[in-house]
């Protein structure tokens, strides 16, 4: 097969004065993972509800192996759709919400292929023991890998994953996301997996879309969009704590902060206003500035320091051998090759 | 504290039920027993003297009621039949048509929407009965008057507001991911509204049904402008007793109630976790 | 005696259940202590107990010296931040941050001089002659913030105050409330389910389990040193590996055989041998061609500033590497790895305690 699975191109959608979507152009290939990631109200949920069919968009066009789908309901579409929330149908038994999407019409699976692929799906998510249970008896992890199991039942032509991991708590989250990936490889089937979550898109990701404002930022695989962010837009969505951004001037190829001279700029970036700098792209000694330590934030691993730099408040992810408390002086030197610059 | 609640229960109990059980007992009497003075309470087998708190147990009450009613060929029965046939019916159909239509005002966005619902409910800011002269104009145009399916429509009508504002309720309440879900599943929005959504609803059903099959059951007004035979209801059969010339004969008017009120009671009881679950509107579970 | 004393504090509700099963606690002046837990482990209703929100069932709190046990909250001058902590929406938010001082001693003059003082170090002082409806959401749960910590009462209790935030505003939100405990060095104990809020606010993290304290100590100390295979596996994103195995001594010290594979892992101190479980956080799990350990990667997970990479090494369930973020390992690659020996960290399979 050529060209991508899924061709999304000039998709807009408006509530009124609001733009949800503003002429998103984007594509899946055919075994990919491909992660929306925005704030909440960039459009994300409005994008996956208009390619499952629930909502209609104002223009643009949508392609699912180059057959135009935008005139097809819901039903004919064949793609899975998992929600935030659950959406699982309480007072029935998991059993019976495994086979709801077996049993529609235009299905014609006699109850034997039923049974088989209910017992796949319990045994691929490992939720074959509660298959008897009423679903409002399982905890969060649970009903949501049997939500999960709902969409792999019926093996559609592809996944659409809205925000499935926010309701649950730090440690299933983990767990569910590296899940999550294998199970999609397993299976060869294209998802698209709408988060506002930087690390779960990240970590996910074969390729990440950034939509803010119904826009669509950038589009690249996860080192791409946080090596190489295209807009401060887009290095503020991702790094955890927020990459550190400095209004500068370039005098006399020196990066000029505060009125005064920082630090050697990056020759090929000399008309920029703006630096990007990551935390983690600070050694805490060498610099020629001094800052002064205002929080100290243990991290198991690291330590985020929060640090007042030439007038600007910066993060500074140190090494947990680095001796430093609040009201101590560092002197950061910020990695030249790793400094970030845009002209706005 | 448990013991409190116990007593306050049981004291509200009382006075609740007290106009009940005298209906009852009251219903067993012969008319005579029912106008004197010293009141009669205690059932007995026999007659006996006028001050005791005694009474004879007769069922001459339930026998009067399946005697003609004065001047026609019909019984307490038949009215009862009309009352039940009609509140039943109208109740069915309110529902039904009511929590259509509150579907599509709670999922679909309707071109002037908020309007249309307040229009609805502003059907019930006048009294009834105040619209009755061109109601009776337009039904002898149609031969409705003294018809079953004239009284039906005009209950459903007048109850559809109430039924419309609270299925809304219900609906709204219930996520619409469930349908949705059903609808990528590859259901139609049909199918996925009365596999999903039906269910779901049907607690709101049942609490907006005693509300309809109530009011149809208590409506004077129209019952009586309206028919003069034929469809006559319960409420109308009772206003007439008052012209009895031997005065009201009480036991009867006891007994009439008792077999009104004792089905709608039962299904109360039948259904009354579902009430209680239903009438915390917006607390419904997701 | 410490500033804040609690003793054999035990809560069993109407129904039975036992929420806090005898905790002991003792916290010095100024200090910032994180009561760490999932759902349901009793760090809520302990310091419901301590505010005094909740009537002890057993056991005693002593604030400064006396025993404030059977108090009314009003009488005890501590601060409570609740999770949502609602502004007045017919009030500026001047107006706001005033309420709370108005029930205390502070002179009127100094009222308006401590509003403002709070406002700048919080960041709002701009926004102060505006009203809450107007503001955004994150500047609105920074007002409620300020609220809170505006007065300076002898305890400040916090029950998750972040818990509904974006998770991008947290770290902000988070460093607010250190830097105005740093300033204002009021004793604070905060709860809180997300171990990461407990390491990097705490001097001290109370580590809480099923009701009952599962370790005290500094957020390095239970980090690296976990108490049990509770803490160890709790704290931590990812939290620590835990391989079951044995130990085995010889000659040349002792030895984990993790079950189910043929690999000797070296440990650096001699061990008891017989079953154990071994500890060891992914950052200390290193590539290495001589490795004792072999796996293939099933999960390679990109986060910026480094990468967890998964290891399927059998039937041990996958072990996590912390790397670089440059490392090129492709999924389903064969690698090999190695501990290092003083990071290694061992417990009892049985009690899930230290070895």
């Amino acid at each position: 097969m050529s060209g991508p699975f899924l061709q999304v191109s000039g998709l807009t959608r408006s509530f009124g004065p609001i733009k949800a979507l503003d002429a998103v152009a984007i594509d899946a290939a055919h075994d990919e993972l491909l992660v929306v990631l925005g704030p909440t109200g960039a459009g994300k949920t409005t994008l996956l509800r208009t390619i499952a069919g629930l909502e209609t968009p104002d223009a643009g066009r949508i392609a699912m192996q180059g057959r135009d789908i935008l005139d097809l309901d819901p039903a004919q579409r064949d793609v899975a759709l998992v929600f935030q929330n659950f959406s699982l149908y309480p007072n029935w038994s998991v059993r019976k919400n495994l086979e709801f999407p077996l049993k529609a019409p235009g299905r014609n699976l006699d109850r034997r292929q039923i049974v088989e692929r209910v017992a796949w799906a319990a045994s691929v998510l490992r939720i074959a023991d509660l298959l008897d249970r009423d679903v409002t008896s399982l905890s969060g992890g649970q009903m949501q890998r049997v939500a999960i199991g709902r969409a792999i039942v019926r093996k559609p032509r592809m996944f659409l994953m809205d925000e499935p991991l926010t309701n649950l708590d730090a440690k299933l989250r983990e767990a569910l996301r590296v899940e999550l990936v294998s199970l999609r490889r397993s299976l060869a089937v294209p998802m698209i997996f709408v988060t506002h979550d930087q690390a779960e898109a990240l970590s996910m990701a074969d390729r990440i879309a950034v939509l803010d404002r119904g826009r669509i930022l950038q589009v690249g695989t996860p080192e791409q969009v946080y090596q190489n962010p295209v807009s401060t837009a887009v290095a503020r969505q991702l790094g955890q704590p927020k990459i550190n951004l400095i209004r500068v001037a370039c005098e006399n190829g020196m990066w000029i902060v505060g009125g005064q001279p920082a630090f050697q700029a990056r020759h090929d970036a000399r008309t920029a206003r703006i630096i990007g700098i990551r935390p983690e792209n600070f050694h805490i000694t060498g610099g020629r500035h001094p800052a002064v330590v205002r929080v100290v934030e243990e991290m198991g691993p690291c330590r985020i320091l929060l640090a007042e730099w030439l007038g600007e408040p910066i993060h500074i992810i140190a090494p947990q051998s680095a001796a430093v408390r609040p009201g101590d002086t560092i002197y950061p030197d910020p990695d030249p090759a790793a400094v970030l610059a845009w002209d706005r | 504290m448990k013991a409190l609640r116990s007593v306050v229960i049981a004291v509200y109990f009382a006075v609740a039920a007290m106009p009940l059980a005298w209906m009852a007992v009251t219903s067993f009497k012969h008319t005579r027993d029912t106008i004197l003075a010293q009141p009669k309470y205690i059932p007995a087998l026999s007659q006996s003297a006028p001050h005791s708190p005694l009474f004879q147990v007769s069922l001459e009450a339930y026998r009067k009621l399946n005697a003609p009613y004065a001047g026609t060929d019909r019984t307490y029965f038949n009215y009862l039949v009309n009352s039940v046939v009609i509140g039943l019916l109208s109740t069915v159909a309110s529902v039904v048509l009511g929590t259509f239509c509150a579907y599509g005002f709670s999922r679909f966005r309707i071109p002037g929407g908020r309007d249309w619902l307040f229009f609805i409910l502003s059907t019930r800011f006048l009294p009834p009965l105040a619209v009755i002269a061109p109601v009776l104009t337009m039904y002898r145009q149609f031969d409705l008057p003294n018809t079953h399916l004239g009284l039906v429509l005009l209950y459903t009508v007048f109850n559809l507001s109430l039924s419309v504002w609270l299925m809304k309720g219900f609906i709204d309440d219930i996520p619409r991911a469930y349908e949705e879900a059903a609808l990528v599943d590859g259901y139609s929005r049909l199918r996925a509204f009365f596999l999903i959504i039906i269910p779901q609803a049907s607690r709101g059903m049942a609490v907006t049904a005693v509300f309809c099959l109530i009011a149809a059951l208590n409506e004077y007004g129209f019952a009586m402008t309206l028919n003069s035979y034929r469809a006559v209801t319960v409420p109308v059969y009772f206003a007439g007793l008052q012209k009895n010339i031997d005065g009201i004969p009480w036991p009867q008017v006891a007994a009439g109630v008792i077999l009104f009120v004792v089905p709608v009671i039962v299904f109360t009881v039948l259904v009354r976790r579902h009430l209680l679950r239903g009438v915390t509107f917006g607390t419904v579970k997701q | 005696m410490s500033f804040l004393e609690i003793r054999s504090l035990a809560k069993v509700f109407p129904d039975g259940t036992r929420a806090v099963k005898g905790v002991d606690l003792q916290v010095q002046a100024g200090e910032f202590i994180v009561l760490l837990g999932p759902s349901g482990c009793g760090k809520t209703t302990t310091l419901r107990m301590i505010a005094g929100l909740e009537r002890p069932s057993y056991g005693s709190v002593f604030l400064d010296g006396g025993d404030v046990t059977c108090l009314r909250p009003a009488q005890r001058d501590i601060g409570f931040v609740f999770q949502f902590y609602a502004l007045y929406p017919h009030m500026t938010v001047r107006e706001n941050l005033l309420f709370p001082l108005e029930n205390t001693g502070v002179p009127p003059d100094q009222r308006e001089n401590m509003v403002r003082t709070t406002a700048r170090q919080m960041g709002i002082g701009s926004l102060l002659g505006r009203h809450p409806g107007r503001l955004s959401g994150g500047d609105q749960q920074k007002v409620s913030l300020a609220r809170a910590m505006i007065r300076e009462p002898r305890l400040w209790l916090m029950d998750e105050p972040l818990g509904t935030i974006d998770a991008d505003r947290r770290i902000e939100l988070r460093e607010w409330v250190r830097e105005r405990q740093l300033e204002a060095r009021v004793t604070t104990l905060y709860v809180t389910h997300d171990q990461e809020e407990a390491m990097s606010l705490a001097d001290r993290v109370v580590v809480m389990n099923d009701g009952e304290i599962d370790q005290v100590g500094s957020p390095t100390a239970v980090y690296d040193d976990p108490a049990s295979l509770f803490t160890a596996d709790f704290v931590g994103s990812p939290g620590m590996n835990l391989l079951d195995g044995e130990i085995r001594t010889g000659p040349a010290g002792s030895l984990f055989l993790p079950d189910g594979s043929h690999v000797e892992i070296p440990l650096a101190a001699a061990a008891r041998a017989g079953r154990a479980v071994l500890g060891i956080r992914g950052e200390f799990v290193r590539p290495d061609e001589n490795g004792p350990i072999s796996g293939t990667v099933v999960m390679n997970e990109y986060q910026g500033s480094f990468r967890c990479i998964h290891l399927d090494i059998g039937s041990n369930g996958p072990i996590v590497m912390r790397t670089p973020p440059d490392c090129s390992f492709g999924l389903d690659d064969r690698v090999r790895a190695s501990l290092i020996p003083e990071h290694v960290r061992l417990f009892d399979p049985g009690t899930g305690r230290r070895l």
